[in-house]
């Protein structure tokens, strides 16, 4: 075979070759010539054998062509092998640079993990709460069926048994409904002493909804909800355990509840609880027993909206179209039943909702915990701009051999590829320490947490959160180092390379740079300051407003007496009336009442009332809060009475009715007129309660908490309205708390088998109602700290950097004869603008940034205007205060020195 | 690296063909049938993960034919194992053992 004239002859044909001369082009530059060489050689070699056989021909040459082509294929498969390489170079280089300056990969670390950190304890935070579903059978479908009459302001009712059944048999939206009321029992048992444990009563479907098989035993049938056949409970496993030392022959044993026996069942899986612990409506209950509903109540629609009606939607019905069909059917309520409109047809908004479970159970914490998420992602920008800054500087000092670099062949991309990968190590390393930290403070939040956020038994750190924080990570290594490599690259060779040694200039837009990520840190930070310093105001606010009463010496104590026992509530009445006598008969105690709600326990009873001789108002429903209570509640409370007189013992049973009425509702109702002597009733003019006379109007005092503003209230006499559960409060001479075991004492000795339960003072029951805010407050608190502190080593270092860089020029300057002060005033300056164009952009970003937290705030808007200027003050003060220093220094500066440095 | 579990059925077929003797990659498409995009990053892996050496055959050959020198791959000890414990798992690569080289033929006649 001639070489040459083969060449020649072949030249057009041989499209192989070229083909694998092309496609070399993108193997790894390392591996190119031996691919290459492997290649043409196979195909030559073929090439040269089919020539030789003759058969190098139409046919085979495709095929040639077929396998040459195939060689793409391999020199992409080969890509990763290049970035491997160059990625190791980078890495390898970079932890050098890193180990050579320790300093500021310290500070870096330091300010991403603090980042990082606030980061991802919020996120798991928001993973646990928000993010995770309740651990129940597919809990994402679950929703509670509600019922509401929106205008009387009567929401998230539970179902009357009618309503219940007319649930299950009329709407079709439901693949499973089930049913349950929260009851409490007091446990009695030989041996033990009598205790109050929180049950429920659920309808048999309850547990295959849930998902919840029994540990031992079974869970109900459905024909256990029949009466006669319901004396069977199923336990807790916690209960079991307590009570039973985890008995295995558990089965069949009875338990008396509230005097009456019941044979165990089952024993549920340690960890299946139900009412969720979050469930704002009731506890997790410890005895399950069936549901009864009377057949005769059913029919006539009669009963409390008391039952918690929970469903699984059908797979193929959304939540919109479940909420259509289940207001259709409350339309139909409304044509065919009574009670649902007005005695004259007035519409009272009679609507059914469907709310997820999982948002009833995290409730209002949404908000909170969409805020702090804001709020720690404001935190990790001024950190990535912290960290660039400090790359910035580095990127200066460091011109030459990135010049260098350039110079001898580096492309741009490859320099920036490598200040990538160093920023990217920089935020990885300052992940992990963050993840640490994180681990840390959830474990801390968790045990600060005043019982206001949901679900904190349930946060972790879980893959997802790993996932977040290696996001994060690499997020932050990119923003942080993304400005400094893209600035770094640009050097100017021929200038940079010719200078010698000493100070590098940098370039305006360098400087440019810096400034504008300060302004940023300082603006972010503001940000943050106004949105902790809002909460702070408002906190405030809140320890200030006067509750209208006085909480010192009070202790309070609540008692539950079981209906099945005092079936009577005469007899309720009686038990009381005997315990308060016992009571203020103590030793030490000033005075004594009962009611039937704890002040500001947000446990408050709205419910419809009539005013006598005034005509129903369809649009304007009398709602009130109402509640029973004992003579000497006020004096214990020192709630003063404005107005007539205190309930006292000849108002009793049998006598014409009174009630007394706080400041709102006399305002409310009788603006301008004198409420005593009106008479008013509970639910409509024509319900069956009889009409009470006004006998004294009190002081308003904030039953649902501190920072909502009073409403209209009415107390009613206990003697003439007795209820079964009652809150005691004895005001003492002493110590409230040493008082409680003679409580305990007196209870037990009218009834021995009486448990008293939830044993405070009022001052610790007025503190817990505000101890959500403060827990808000202080994790906010925290993560501003956090960026006052980066933003003020931002300001600092920038300010340092520029005196640095001025050196000559003051020396110049105190040479020609500068005061020191006219030094200082133009290095502060500088500083000073700075601060005021972040403050600035920050005031703007507040503005937007704040209506989100309006729900969070108490007493003051979103723009408060004295917080924005306390903290804009704040801010500038210490930014100006992290100037002082560096602009010291250039003062200091020795003329001679300063103008031969070079 | 090479345990003989994360082989594919295309690796363990290369293997086979290599263990028969054809050691050049055109050689190993002839007699396998599989196409040169996968047969080539096969061998890459093999190599990588230790089953397959590669080797540049002598100058002096590649000189005589005019062409540049052809690499060519071998098993190696684990090589041979991950085969062996590859035919169990691919029973029919036993059943299918490579004939005689499909190679070009003399043209007839």
């Amino acid at each position: 075979m001639q070489p040459d004239s083969d060449h020649n002859r072949e030249r057009p044909l041989r499209l192989w070759l070229s083909l694998i001369r092309f496609i070399g082009l993108i193997v790894p530059r390392r591996l190119r010539a031996d691919w290459r060489q492997e290649w043409e050689a196979e195909l030559r070699w073929r090439e040269a054998q089919l020539a030789e056989w003759g058969r190098l021909d139409w046919r085979s040459k495709p095929d040639l062509l077929r396998r040459s082509l195939g060689s793409l294929r391999d020199a992409l498969l080969l890509q990763p092998r290049r970035l491997e390489d160059e990625m190791f170079q980078d890495v390898r280089f970079g932890m050098r640079m890193l180990r050579r300056h320790p300093g500021l990969a310290a500070v870096a670390v330091i300010a991403i993990a603090l980042g990082i950190g606030a980061n991802t304890a919020v996120f798991s935070v928001v993973n646990a709460v928000l993010l995770r579903p309740l651990a129940y059978r597919d809990a994402d479908g679950l929703v509670m069926v509600w019922g509401n009459f929106l205008k009387l302001g009567l929401e998230r009712l539970g179902a009357k048994a009618a309503e219940y059944a007319d649930y299950r048999h009329q709407s079709h939206v439901f693949a499973e409904l089930a049913a349950f009321n929260m009851a409490s029992f007091s446990l009695t048992e030989s041996g033990y002493a009598p205790e109050r444990i929180s049950g429920a009563r659920v309808t048999a479907s309850l547990f295959p909804l849930l998902g919840a098989q029994a540990a031992a035993g079974r869970t109900f049938a459905p024909d256990e909800n029949e009466a006669g056949r319901d004396k069977v409970v199923i336990i807790s496993h916690g209960l079991w355990q307590r009570r039973f030392g985890a008995d295995l022959n558990i089965a069949g044993k009875t338990l008396v509840l509230d005097g009456q026996s019941y044979a165990v069942a089952g024993v549920l899986p340690a960890d299946f609880q139900f009412p969720h612990r979050s469930f704002p409506f009731a506890e997790p209950a410890e005895v399950f027993v069936p549901i009864v509903f009377d057949a005769a109540q059913v029919a006539k629609r009669e009963g409390q909206w008391e039952n918690f009606v929970i469903g699984r939607l059908n797979r193929n019905v959304t939540l919109q179209q479940a909420r259509a069909q289940m207001n259709a059917l409350a339309g139909t309520f409304e044509q065919q039943y009574r009670g649902y409109r007005g005695p004259n047809g007035e519409d009272g908004g009679w609507r059914i909702t469907l709310e997820p479970l999982q948002s009833v159970v995290t409730g209002s914490s949404r908000t909170a915990l969409f805020v702090l998420m804001g709020i720690v992602s404001l935190v990790l920008l001024i950190a990535c701009a912290s960290v660039a800054n400090l790359l910035l500087a580095r990127a200066a000092a460091r011109q030459k051999e990135i010049a260098v670099r350039l110079a001898m062949g580096a492309t741009r991309r490859r320099i920036i590829r490598q200040l990538l990968t160093e920023s990217s190590l920089l935020a990885l390393s300052g992940g992990a320490l963050g993840l640490l930290l994180a681990d840390r403070g959830t474990a801390l939040l968790v045990r600060l947490n005043p019982g206001s956020l949901p679900r904190a038994d349930e946060i972790s750190i879980d893959g997802r959160v790993l996932i977040f924080t290696v996001a994060a990570s690499v997020l932050t290594g990119l923003l942080s180092g993304l400005a400094p490599a893209l600035a770094a690259s640009r050097a100017d060779l021929n200038r940079t390379l010719k200078e010698s040694g000493a100070p590098l200039l940098t370039g305006w837009r360098r400087i440019q740079l810096r400034h504008l990520l300060v302004t940023g840190e300082i603006a972010l930070a503001l940000m943050v300051l106004v949105c902790a310093g809002l909460m702070l105001n408002s906190f405030l606010r809140l320890t200030r407003v006067n509750p209208g009463l006085d909480a010192q010496q009070v202790l309070t104590a609540e008692i539950s007496l079981p209906a099945a026992k005092y079936a009577d509530r005469a007899q309720a009445a009686a038990f009381y009336e005997q315990l308060l006598a016992k009571i203020t008969t103590l030793p030490g105690v000033q005075s004594a009442g009962l009611s039937s709600i704890t002040p500001l326990s947000g446990a408050a009873i709205d419910d419809p009332f009539s005013i006598e001789g005034r005509p129903l108002d369809p649009n304007h429903f009398t709602v009130a809060g109402h509640q029973t209570i004992s003579p000497g509640f006020f004096r214990t409370l020192g709630i003063s009475i404005l107005q007539g007189r205190d309930f006292t013992a000849s108002d009793a049973a049998g006598v014409p009715p009174v009630a007394i009425i706080n400041e709102a509702m006399a305002r409310t109702y009788w603006p301008n007129q004198n409420p005593l002597g009106q008479r008013l009733k509970l639910g409509a003019p024509r319900a069956p309660a009889n009409w009470a006379a006004i006998v004294g109007v009190v002081r308003d005092i904030p039953h649902r908490g501190l920072d909502s503003a009073p409403k209209p209230d009415w107390y009613l006499p206990h003697a003439q309205s007795p209820a079964r559960t009652m809150t005691l409060f004895v005001r003492t001479a002493a110590d409230p708390a040493a008082l409680s075991a003679a409580i305990r004492r007196e209870v037990q000795a009218i009834d021995a088998a009486q448990p008293v339960t939830g044993i405070s003072t009022l001052s610790q029951v007025i503190d817990s109602s505000v101890a959500p805010r403060r827990f808000q407050l202080l994790l906010l608190g925290v993560f501003a700290a956090v960026a006052l502190l980066l933003s003020t080593t931002g300001i600092y270092g920038v300010m340092s950097y520029l005196v640095a860089q001025r050196t000559r020029e003051v020396g110049l300057r105190l040479a020609l004869g500068a005061q020191t002060r006219d030094v200082l005033k133009l290095m502060l300056r500088q500083g000073l603008t700075l601060a005021l164009a972040g403050a600035a952009l920050g005031l703007i970003g507040s503005i937007a940034v704040t209506r989100v937290m309006k729900s969070l705030l108490y007493g003051i808007s979103a723009t408060d205007p004295a917080t924005f200027a306390v903290v804009t003050l704040l801010l500038v003060g210490v930014a100006l205060a992290a100037c002082w220093i560096p602009a010291r220094r250039a003062t200091r500066v020795d003329p001679v020195t300063a103008l031969r440095y070079e | 690296m090479g345990s003989a579990g994360y082989l594919s059925f295309s690796a363990a077929v290369i293997l086979q063909a290599l263990d028969h003797g054809y050691r050049y990659g055109f050689d190993i498409m002839d007699i396998t049938g599989l196409p040169s995009g996968t047969v080539y990053p096969a061998l890459r892996r093999l190599e990588e993960s230790g089953l397959v050496v590669s080797k540049w055959e002598k100058h002096s050959i590649a000189q005589a034919a005019q062409r540049p020198p052809r690499k060519y791959y071998e098993l190696t000890r684990e090589g041979r194992e991950a085969l062996a414990e590859a035919i169990k798992r691919y029973r029919p690569l036993e059943q299918n053992k490579p004939q005689p080289a499909r190679r070009p033929k003399p043209a007839r006649g």
